[in-house]
Formats: C-alpha cells, structure tokens, sequence
C-alpha cells in the first residue's frame, strides 16, 4: 500500500515510437518518436494541464498512460503500482481506477445506445451498483447536470455538452482516482464549454479526483490545472505551476504559444507580437539538439543549441524548463 | 394537441393525435366498429386515403382467398400436411392482422416521439421513398402467397389437369388464368409452387452468405494483423473461382438437390460481405466510443459484438436485399441449364427452359415464370435501394 | 494603441460594397421548414473587414454561403430579401452570372483545407485552374501566376511547392494554398468561414497575420465567420454577433468588446477562459442553443438571459440604436433600469484574485 504522499500517477521517461518501414520486406528504417521521454507526477485531488499543439504527442502520452496503447519504454506507476506490467486482469482492475474522457462527444457513444444504456453498461460489465441499477443510472445522470429523463435518449438527439456529460458519467461511474481529459471541450460551443469546465471542478472538489488535462488552448488549461506542462514534439519543454508558467514563461516556446492566444481584450489594436515562423518539423526526422532552435526567438540562440537536447532543468522553484538558454533564476524572489 | 386539417387527419409536427383519439365517445365507437368489419374504412374517414384503401384491399383479398379455398381449409384438419397447417396460419394471421391495423392503427396514430431510436428513425426514412415501400410490399405479397400456396393454387405442380392431348399448351383462360404447359400442367400452379423455391432459396443461401461474411469481416476488420491478412487471402481465394463453374462441378459431384444448391450458393457470396464489413469495421474501429469501450475495460468479444456489429449491419442489409435477387437469377440460371432440383420440382428457370422452343407458339409457358423472375428481383432491388438511402449516413 | 495597423474609426457614408438587406435562408427538414437565418442585414464597404461570430447553430456559415448562393439542398434562400453587390442583386442573378462572380469578385475560404483541396490534382494546378476558367489565361501564363500567388501568400521556394500534392503540404501550408485560390483572380471581397478553427494556435496567428497583410496590400474586403471571439477582436474593423439566426448585435470591433451592450454577448465574453486570469469558476451562460425547428417565442434569447423581464417573453425587438454605428437587440436599450444589478457590469476586469488555495489531500 502507498502512502498519501506518493503521487497517484508517476511517468518517468515515457517513449512510444512507431517504426518507419520501407520496402516490400517492411524492413525498419527509422523510428518515429510521438513521445520522446516525458516525465511527470500527477497528485491525489490535483490537476496536471498538458498543453500542446498538434504533433507535441499530448494525446499519445495521455492514452499511453492508460495503456490505450502500449507504451514502448519507460515507467508509469499508478498508486505504486507499476501499470506496464499488469495482466489482462490487472489492466481491467485498472480500469476502475483511471479513467478517461475523449474529444469529440457525438463519437465517444455508441450512435445506436441510449444514455442510460451506455452508462448501464459501463455497471454491468464492472458488476457495480448491483440490484439498484437504474438508481445508479439516475444519480450519475443527476450528477452530471442532466435530467434524469434523458437516460432514454440517443446521441443524435443530444446536444454537444448533453453528449459530453454522458461521457463524463461513464467515467465517473466506476468511482476512478484519476480521469484523463483528452480535449473535452475542443468541440464544444464556447459557452458549453465553461458549462462543463466548470463541472468537472465541481466533481473535482466533491470527489477528490486527479485529472490529467490535455488540450491545445492554453487558456482553458490555465483555468483548470494546478500544475501546467508544455509539450513539443513529444517532449516536455516547460512545467511549473499554473501561474509561474503562464505569467512568467521561461521556454521560447510558451512564450509564443501565450502571444499566439488572440485576446478580446485586445480589440482595435494590433500589437506586435512574436509570431513562431514556419511549421512545426516532421517529427520522423526531428532537428539535432533542442527540436524547437530552427523556430526559436530567443536572442541568445546560437550553434550551442544544436548540439545537444536541452535537459528540463529546475530554473525555479518548483517550475523547469528545457532551454540552455535560459538562466536559473535564485529562489526567493529577486529576478 | 394537433390541429385538424381539413381533409382529417393532423398537422405534421404536431403531437400526431388523430380524430378518433382526439373526438368523444359517441364518433370513436361507430368508426372503431365499422373499421373492424372493413379495416381500412376507420383510415379513409381520417383522410390517411392511401393507407386505407391498401388496407381495405388486403381486407378484401384475404376474406376472397378465405371463400373461395373454403372446401380445402375444411378437408386440411383431416388429412393436411405441415404445409397446409402453415397456410391456414398464414390466412389466420392476415385477417387478424388487417383487422389491428385496421381499428388500433386508428387509435393510436402516428406518433412521432415513439422510436427515436436509430432503427425508428431510418425505418421513417425508409416509408418516405415509394419505390422502396412497393418494394417491400411485393415483397411482402410474394412471401404471403408463397404461405398460402395450398389454398390458392387451383391445381398441384406436378398435376396434370386433364387428358394430355386435350389440356397440353392451352392458352390463358378463365380456367386456367396462365394457360398450361406441354405436359398439361397448370402454369399459375406451378408458378406458385415455384415461388416457395426460388424464395426459399434466395433467402436461405443470402442468410448464410451475410452470415458467415459479417462474422468473418468484423474479425478480420478488429483483429488486423496476421488474422486480417489470412483471412483476406483466403477470401480473394474463393472470389477468385468462377462461381457458375463450381456451381456445375459441385452440382455433378453431390447430386441435384436443393439443399446443395442453398449450400453452395450460400457459401460462394460471401465474400462481397465480408470486404464490405471489414472496411467499415476498420474505419469503426477507430471512431472514439469503441476507444471509449476499451478504456472502460470491456472485453473484445464484447466490443465487436455488441458495439461493432450493430454498426455495420446498414450495408450487410443492404447487400443481403440485393443479394437475394441476384441469387434467385443465378439459381434460375442454373436450372435453365438443367443443373437445378430434378423435374418435376417446379423452379422458374426449369418453366423457362421447357418453354424455350416454343416461345413463338405457345409464348405464356416461358414468359410468365420469366416475368415471375423479373418481378421478383425488381422488387428485391428497389427495396434494397431504399433500404440504402434510408441507412445512408450523409442524410441524418 | 501601440500598432495600430487599420483605422478604426466608423466609415464615411459612400456605398457599401456589398448590401445584405433581410436575407433569409430555410432548410426543409422533415421537421417543416427551419429558418436558420432570419432576416439579416448588414454591410460591407470597400477595405472593411467585418466579423460575424456566433456559436453553433446561430446561422453564420449559412449567411455566408447564401452570399455565395452555395446553400445545399434542402435549403433555400428566400426572395425576401436582397444581396447587392457593387450595385448588383446577386439573387436576382441568372446562374451563369452568379458563377462568374464566384472566385472572380467574391472569393471564399473554408475550415478544412484538405477536404476543400482536391487531392488529386497538385496545389499549382488548383490555383492556376482558377485563373484560367476566369480569365482565360492560358496555361503557362496561369501556371506562373500561380506560382507568384505562392510567393504572395509566404510559402518558400513556390516553384517546387507548386508541384506538389495537398496530402504533401502542413495543415498551415494548405490554408495558405487555399488563400492563394481565392485571391488569384483579385477578388473584392473574401469570405473567410472559420479560416484557422482546424489550426494550431501557433499556426492560426500566421494565417491571421496574412490575411490582415494581404487585405492591406490588395485593399480587399473581408468577411470573416468564426466562433472565436478574440480573432474578432484582433482582426475585423466591425463586428456583427449572431444568435439563433439574427444579429442580436453589431458595432466596431473596439466599441463593442470595450462595452457590450446585449446580454448574449457579455455572457460570451465572460464565460471564456482568459489566459491572465486567476483560474476560478468560469460564468458560463446558463442552458443552451434553442432548436432551430422552435425559436422561443419574443426575444429569442430570453430564456437564458439573467434580466429577461416579460416583455422580452412576448415581443422580439428589433436592432435598437445604441450609439452611431451600434445596434443592439435587446429591450435593455429601451428600458436600461431592467438591468439587474451586478451582472450588466463585466467584472472581468477586476484584478485576479489570485492562485487557488487547494486544500490539504
């Protein structure tokens, strides 16, 4: 058994790799590093924002991570216990305790089930709420915001945020420690968005579940996560708490990343902002050294920064980044 | 509650209550009871005209087929076989069944709320096309008199209805509504006859072709890998054997029967199934919910059985629609070469043949199985190309 | 401000380019007909760029495609209403006419580059196939200006990028292809419809940062449809907010963000994240976007709307006068002593309140 001061999901030097073939032999030519070495923790109770853009390998860590796929090398230990060597009964063991909410709502529900039946399922197939089924059914539907009603209803007769909600029932209906959130309100209308950011706090505070939260808005992730992680090309390049990251970024990056964010609040002016040049490399065949230099602003760059790959190194307390440029502040305070 | 139009009946959009359900006691009895003397009646006063004319020609034609086979339902508790039982049943169960339609179809309208299920909804979209509906109904008319066979055809398949010289290649009649063949044999009957084998046939052999090219398609699909690639090797395989050959040689190994002929017609279709199920599985395979069904720890078997499969049954019915026509012109083709169940087994494409060569005198021995044929396959096509919008994705 | 690049300041009354004047656009679904735009009106003047944003379903991809008269079946646009462009009636056009115009004076760009590209066909052979069906040029001719279009819209070394294939190129690279398309014939107007929805972020300010370059450069006309508030923000001179099929309100861009006036478009403005805010409970806007099929009687967003009174339940009002250049549709204008205090005033300018406290696990 763990005790409470371990974190609940521990990722150290997660890769997943998917080979290039080439020939009719199929032979392997190359490696394609969606996640190239990430480690992170993720607390009890706590929210851990992965922020990236398409190609940063967010989503691959966060299915990786539940062994949606199979993680190539690295560690994951959820609770101590360390997930890579689970069975198929472990694996499902698993399951109850980590759970995961997708992107698009109308494509994580079976067209051809209703609500109740979807969330039904999800109690049989792990033998819960057994004998006070449709009580279960009606409590999580309350849970979620919905009117219990709407256990007889299909996908296509939902709305976006009615459809996302049902995913979040099924998630919560096995009790899990820990819910991944892959992009849960890309898709949705700005104003069900906050709708259903703001329930996942609430369910947050009530049930004490960690989350791990990916998405591509900088914005939303802010507002939800305690701790904030920047990936790019399947590393992590910036993590500290949501205010150091978001307020002072240390990563050329982020930096871009946070000017990139049109804002309201800037209307009628056009403020001249550092926008990233070119597109994001390939990543089958990444640049040598640190993969962001062939875009980066920063005006110490220079050939050191082809070398080698920056380590994530503690530039603050409490708050990394991966950039040989950038010095270490000293703690407490004076910059 | 919706309003009346003037011609009866309700404002579509509204709450799809009808008259009768909406007026008092005094109008909803006599039309429940007049419609349950003459179903069909209760639908015409409510302006549904096309829904109650057909019903009160199903009335009609049922309670004529009832008289005029009267003397054989009386002879069939003596001496009758299964077959007979079964076309009493059949009968039984039309007259009932018109008679539901005709007073409860009254009462409980067309709501719209009920089924809003994935099925309701493409069953609606599926009555909106006419072609598609008249296909199903002949469909639907073809299976009833295949069922009723013993009553209604004047006389058996095989019997000969007279004097040879005196009834052979009479013309149409009122005795006999198709004329006869060259050995006497009335051609309505054996037409009749040969519907329960041609359909039988289609039906059965399509079963077996979708069932074992779904079940092989959804596992080479979801499975992927080695299992995919044998699979689909072993399915280009059976495609590549001409199919009409192996008919014959099987056919000239085991014999003339049609339990061969369902067989091998059966196990030779798959394999346009299976490639179908398999490219919807792969693309379903990869759409968030069966993810979603994985992470919430369900086993394999139950993701592709219960969530894949249902998935992926619009096109299979599809195909299975179409399939069955094509079956039953390739099983007429065979018996046209002779190859079919032995004579006197009255298949259409036997009738064909032995009315070949004298098609210019005796020209109804081979056209009416032939039309028989047509109409047949006709409606299995317009059916299925409903069936194929209704299920269409683009138009949800 | 500080790079400031367009002048804000309201237009002076010339004609406008482009006129819309109660357009109306219904759908024949199976559930009778569905308006889902309902009489609109706006304008356009030359080098002006306006925004339309709304949510889903409030009817602003249909406005521009009933522009463009490219609204697929089932829907129809009614003759109620009038579209004229530089003078011209463009409903009242003969369908030949109305080709002629399409990619030649009006120019669109959608969300998804690669389905909008052929696939088939290399990305010089898209562009030049628009100058030549509208100019007549001939191949060679339209092959280099082609490839000058590529130069334009910033791609590098356009000779070789000329030749190859849309899967070949990045998401940002094809929406640029897709810029070039549309501005090979020197269009009057460009309808942008959601141009970077399916872009990084990164990506997006590039494409952004282009087409306000470009827009300068040729003096073209814009019309950009988006569901992001802060492209609006950053981008259009006026902006027009949609909801449920009718402008509920319209004005210049800084006016209208500085101080907005309708209800519908402060509750926007407040349930989005912001990045320098504190993180903390976001103020979405209570219930969600009304069926199509059943527009709720009155004002059609009276039954989310936290000062509804009942008045607003049986009368839909009109586009009030706000100030010169502002209209908004909201009987608040008309009797601002409804506005129930504490919500009418957008609070999110108080200072952050701060890292949230976690309590101990």
């Amino acid at each position: 058994m763990s005790d409470a001061a371990t974190p609940l999901l521990e990722v150290r030097d997660l890769v997943r790799g998917f080979p290039i073939r080439r020939g009719a032999t199929g032979r392997k030519v190359g490696e394609l590093r969606a996640v190239d070495g990430v480690s992170f923790d993720v607390g009890r109770g706590e929210t851990l924002g992965l922020v990236g853009e398409s190609g940063s390998g967010k989503t691959t860590t966060a299915h990786a991570v539940l062994r949606l796929i199979e993680p190539t090398a690295g560690t994951i230990r959820f609770d101590g216990e360390d997930v890579r060597a689970l069975d198929r009964a472990g694996l499902r063991r698993l399951r109850r305790r980590a759970q995961i909410v997708f992107q698009d709502p109308f494509g994580s529900l079976d067209p051809r089930m209703s609500a109740g039946s979807a969330i039904g399922e999800v109690l049989d197939v792990h033998h819960l709420a057994r004998g006070r089924r449709d009580d279960r059914i009606h409590e999580l539907l309350h849970t979620v915001g919905l009117d219990p009603a709407s256990a007889g209803r299909y996908p296509h007769e939902l709305s976006g945020g009615q459809r996302q909600r049902i995913g979040i029932a099924r998630a919560l209906a096995v009790e899990p420690d820990l819910i991944v959130c892959d992009e849960p309100v890309s898709a949705l209308d700005v104003s069900i968005q906050a709708q259903v950011l703001n329930l996942l706090r609430s369910l947050q505070q009530r049930f004490d579940i960690a989350y791990l939260f990916i998405a591509h808005d900088i914005a939303v992730v802010r507002h939800v996560s305690d701790r904030i992680a920047v990936m790019y090309l399947g590393r992590i390049v910036e993590v500290g708490t949501a205010d150091d990251v978001v307020t002072n970024p240390l990563h050329p990056y982020t930096k871009a990343l946070l000017s990139a964010v049109p804002d309201p609040r800037r209307a009628g002016a056009r403020i001249a902002r550092p926008t990233l040049r070119g597109d994001p490399p390939d990543p089958a065949a990444p640049p040598p050294g640190c993969p962001f230099h062939p875009r980066c602003t920063h005006p110490l760059r220079d050939n050191a920064c082809t070398l080698a790959r920056p380590p994530l190194d503690e530039k603050a307390p409490a708050h990394s980044a991966a950039c040989i440029k950038e010095p270490v502040t000293p703690s407490n305070g004076v910059s | 509650m919706g309003e009346p139009l003037a011609g009866g009946g309700t404002r579509p959009g509204g709450d799809g209550r009808t008259i009768v359900e909406t007026s008092g006691h005094a109008i909803r009895t006599p039309v429940i009871a007049a419609s349950a003397v003459l179903p069909g009646l209760g639908h015409v006063i409510e302006g549904r005209r096309a829904q109650g004319l057909l019903l009160m020609a199903a009335w009609i034609a049922t309670l004529a087929i009832a008289l005029k086979s009267w003397q054989r339902i009386v002879a069939i508790p003596g001496t009758g076989s299964a077959d007979d039982w079964l076309a009493i049943l059949t009968l039984a169960a039309m007259l009932v069944g018109t008679c539901m339609a005709g007073t409860a179809g009254l009462v409980r309208g067309q709501r719209r709320a009920a089924g809003s299920s994935r099925f309701a909804s493409e069953w609606r979209r599926f009555r909106r096309s006419r072609t598609a509906m008249a296909g199903l109904g002949v469909i639907v008319v073809l299976y009833a008199l295949m069922l009723l066979t013993p009553l209604i055809a004047p006389f058996g398949p095989a019997e000969r209805v007279g004097d040879l010289v005196r009834v052979r290649l009479l013309p149409p009649s009122a005795a006999h509504w198709l004329g006869t063949d060259r050995l006497g044999r009335d051609v309505l009957s054996r037409i009749l006859y040969g519907a329960r084998i041609s359909l039988t046939i289609g039906f059965i052999a399509t079963a077996i072709s979708i069932s074992v090219g779904t079940t092989l398609g959804a596992v080479a699909g979801y499975a992927g890998g080695r299992i995919d690639a044998l699979l689909m090797r072993f399915t280009d395989l059976v495609l590549a054997f001409p199919r009409l050959i192996l008919l014959i040689m099987i056919v000239a190994l085991f014999g003339q029967s049609v339990v061969v002929i369902v067989l091998v017609l059966g196990l030779t279709q798959w394999p346009s199934t299976t490639r179908i199920v398999r490219g919807d599985v792969l693309s379903l395979r990869e759409r968030e919910f069966i993810q979603a069904a994985r992470a919430l720890g369900f086993r394999p078997a139950r993701v592709l059985f219960c969530h894949i499969i249902p998935n992926v049954l619009g096109p299979v019915i599809v195909a299975a629609t179409l399939g069955v026509g094509n079956t039953i012109v390739l099983e007429a083709g065979l018996s046209f070469l002779g190859l079919g169940p032995p004579p006197p087994t009255p298949t259409w494409g036997a009738m064909v043949e032995g009315g070949r060569d004298i098609m210019i005198s005796s020209w109804w021995v081979a056209t009416f199985p032939g039309l028989a044929i047509v109409i047949v396959v006709l409606a299995f096509n317009l059916a299925g190309d409903g069936l194929r919008d209704a299920l269409d994705p683009r138009l949800r | 401000m500080n790079g400031s690049i367009a002048s804000r300041r309201p237009e002076p009354r010339t004609t406008p380019l482009l006129a819309v004047s109660d357009l109306s656009t219904v759908f024949d679904t199976d559930a009778g007909e569905v308006r889902a735009v309902d009489g609109v009106s706006f304008s356009v003047g030359s080098g002006e760029t306006l925004g339309i944003v709304g949510e889903s379903g409030c009817g602003k991809s249909v406005t521009s495609l009933s522009i463009m008269r490219l609204v697929p079946e089932p829907g129809r646009i009614l003759d109620t209403g009038s579209i004229v462009f530089r003078g011209r009636d463009l409903l009242a056009l003969a369908p030949e006419s109305m080709r002629a115009v399409r990619g030649n004076d009006i120019a669109m760009i959608f969300q998804e580059p690669m389905t909008s590209l052929n696939p088939v066909h290399t990305v010089g052979r898209q562009i030049a196939e628009s100058i030549r069906v509208h100019r007549g040029a001939s191949r060679k001719v339209a092959w280099n200006q082609a490839v000058e279009m590529l130069r334009l819209v910033g791609i590098p070394a356009p000779e070789r990028r000329a030749m190859d294939y849309p899967h070949q190129l990045s998401g940002g690279q094809r929406q640029r292809v897709m810029i070039a398309i549309a501005l090979s014939c020197d269009p009057d107007l460009l309808i942008a419809d959601e141009p970077t929805t399916a872009l990084d972020v990164t990506i997006q300010a590039q494409i952004l940062d282009l087409l306000s370059g470009l827009r300068q450069r040729l003096g073209m006309a814009m019309i950009l449809v988006t569901h992001d508030l802060g492209i609006v923000a950053e981008v259009c001179d006026r902006v027009a907010v949609m909801y449920a099929g009718r402008i509920v309100e319209e004005g210049p861009v800084a006016d209208l963000f500085d101080d907005p006036r309708h209800p519908y478009t402060q509750g926007l403005l407040r349930a989005i994240p912001r990045v320098d805010e504190a993180a903390g409970t976001l103020d979405p806007i209570p219930g969600q976007v009304p069926d199509p099929a059943h527009w709720p009687r009155g004002c059609r967003f009276n039954p989310r709307c936290r000062h509804a009174w009942d008045r607003c339940g049986r009368h839909e009002p009109g586009l009030l006068d706000v100030a010169w250049g502002r209209r908004s549709r909201c009987w608040l204008e008309q009797e601002p002593e409804r506005r129930r205090s504490g919500y009418g005033v957008d609070t999110r300018d108080a200072p952050p309140t701060g890292p949230r406290i976690r309590g101990a696990s």
